[in-house]
């Protein structure tokens, strides 16, 4: 195979970068004359650097897309608020990306856990408390691995979320674009759940119980605590 | 890609005014980039919805904090918006973009494409994508490639696509994406050759004359000769 002295084709990825970065003329004056020198005498090189070419003559024909609308910020008043998934933020704090991947079974198992307590509370009497009815949920049915304050935050805030007990009122919680729940509650949930010890055994003894997965989760965990709101009012 | 010095004048001055919370102004400024704005925010996800809405926020965010923007070039302190913003917007959604599975592809595609073996597209194959006389991309390609992009791993994608579809220079890319110009070499690179590698395994267009092909079977047509 031909080559000069000093090019070492097995080592291509390098010499690939040294090709690409000469198609945009991103060499200096010396590499720039180095490479052109070799390439008078090295097919291997000259075939790498045309297919590079072919690529990027393809790309560099791609029209450019239509403008859907303007992006203009209106001249007065509030400036439109950020969506959730561009700025990655959600109401409820950061460290969500790491919890996000499992928190959907475990908010969901928190959804079902809620249900569950609701139902088998049935009519008794609930106090205006809010840390009473919460403690009520604490034996219910699979959510004995959750701890009687985790519930009781959960249910705070969502509490909050369902207190107007309006579609309007949770909505905030939804992803606008694509109404599918933000995952902000089930993250708190699950924020507040893994305060408590043993959360991968709590993944795997709700597991079973997790269904279909966040987007019921969270709303179950919407529905369940906008339950325990109503019923807080005297 | 740089403002001729009228322009840059006159841009200058928008940025003072926007500086001072002239929305007007900054308005000046979003007509002035929106389109390009927009062409890498949808080119980087695929998505024309969300790209509207990382363009719409990157505009906002720079409106807020256009105070903190330094003399250079203002295009280059947007597109890192509107990068970060493409990059949350994986996050946010969950996505963690196929890194791991596409970075071990690229690695051994990149590896598999050897010296000495076929590297270059044949001339039929590319002769089909473009419309007569090479006068511009057939709408296929223009899917295809599209579709493609979204294949390589982002960091990969950022790269090449500020470099072949928005034209910049190494060191303006390095600014957007925070990364070092060896990085941005060595991305531009491995994109390269792992849109070449897709191209001629997948890239054969259904309307070529020959019976339609499906998606899988054109996979299976593979005829690199390794």
């Amino acid at each position: 195979m031909n080559g000069e002295p000093g090019v070492d084709h097995h080592d291509m990825i390098e010499q690939r970068e040294l090709l690409s970065a000469y198609l945009d003329g991103e060499l200096s004056a010396r590499e720039r004359q180095a490479l052109a020198e070799h390439l008078t005498s090295c097919d291997v090189c000259r075939e790498e650097l045309d297919a590079l070419r072919q690529v990027r003559t393809l790309l560099r024909a791609l029209p450019s897309p239509a403008l859907p609308r303007s992006f203009t910020l209106p001249e007065t008043g509030a400036l439109p608020t950020t969506t959730v998934r561009a700025t990655g933020r959600t109401r409820y704090r950061p460290r969500v990306a790491h919890v996000a991947q499992w928190a959907g079974g475990v908010a969901a198992a928190a959804g079902f856990a809620l249900l569950i307590g609701s139902a088998m509370l049935g009519h008794s009497p609930i106090t205006a408390a809010p840390s009473a009815a919460s403690n009520a949920f604490v034996p219910a049915a699979g959510a004995a691995h959750v701890a009687p304050t985790g519930t009781q935050n959960l249910l705070q805030h969502t509490g909050s979320a369902g207190a107007a007990a309006t579609p309007n009122a949770t909505a905030h919680l939804y992803d606008r674009a694509t109404a599918t729940p933000v995952p902000s509650s089930a993250n708190l949930a699950a924020e507040h759940i893994s305060e408590t010890a043993d959360i991968g055994q709590t993944v795997q003894a709700v597991l079973p119980y997790a269904g279909a997965g966040l987007a019921s989760g969270g709303l179950l965990l919407l529905v369940g605590g906008s339950v325990v709101a109503r019923r807080q009012r005297p | 890609m740089k403002p001729r010095p009228d322009e840059a004048t006159s841009e200058q001055k928008l940025i003072e005014r926007a500086r001072a919370g002239d929305r007007t102004a900054f308005n000046g400024l979003v007509e002035r980039y929106q389109h390009r704005a927009y062409g890498l925010a949808l080119r980087m996800l695929g998505n024309p919805d969300a790209a509207a809405d990382v363009t719409q926020d990157a505009f906002i965010s720079a409106f807020r904090a256009i105070s903190s923007f330094r003399g250079s070039a203002f295009q280059t302190w947007l597109f890192r918006i509107v990068a970060n913003g493409c990059y949350d917007y994986h996050r946010a959604r969950n996505r963690h973009p196929i890194v791991s599975l596409d970075e071990a592809l690229e690695h051994e595609q990149t590896l598999d494409v050897l010296p000495g073996q076929e590297s270059r597209l044949s001339e039929e194959l590319v002769e089909q994508y473009w419309e007569p006389e090479r006068s511009a991309l057939r709408g296929e390609t223009i899917a295809l490639l599209e579709r493609l992009l979204l294949r390589l791993p982002p960091e990969q994608r950022t790269a090449v696509i500020l470099c072949d579809i928005q034209g910049m220079a190494y060191e303006e890319i390095a600014q957007v994406t925070d990364a070092s110009l060896g990085t941005v070499k060595s991305r531009i690179s491995r994109a390269r050759a792992h849109l070449r590698v897709l191209l001629a395994t997948e890239g054969e267009l259904s309307g070529r004359g020959r019976r339609p092909e499906s998606e899988p079977s054109m996979a299976e047509r593979r005829n690199i000769s390794e």
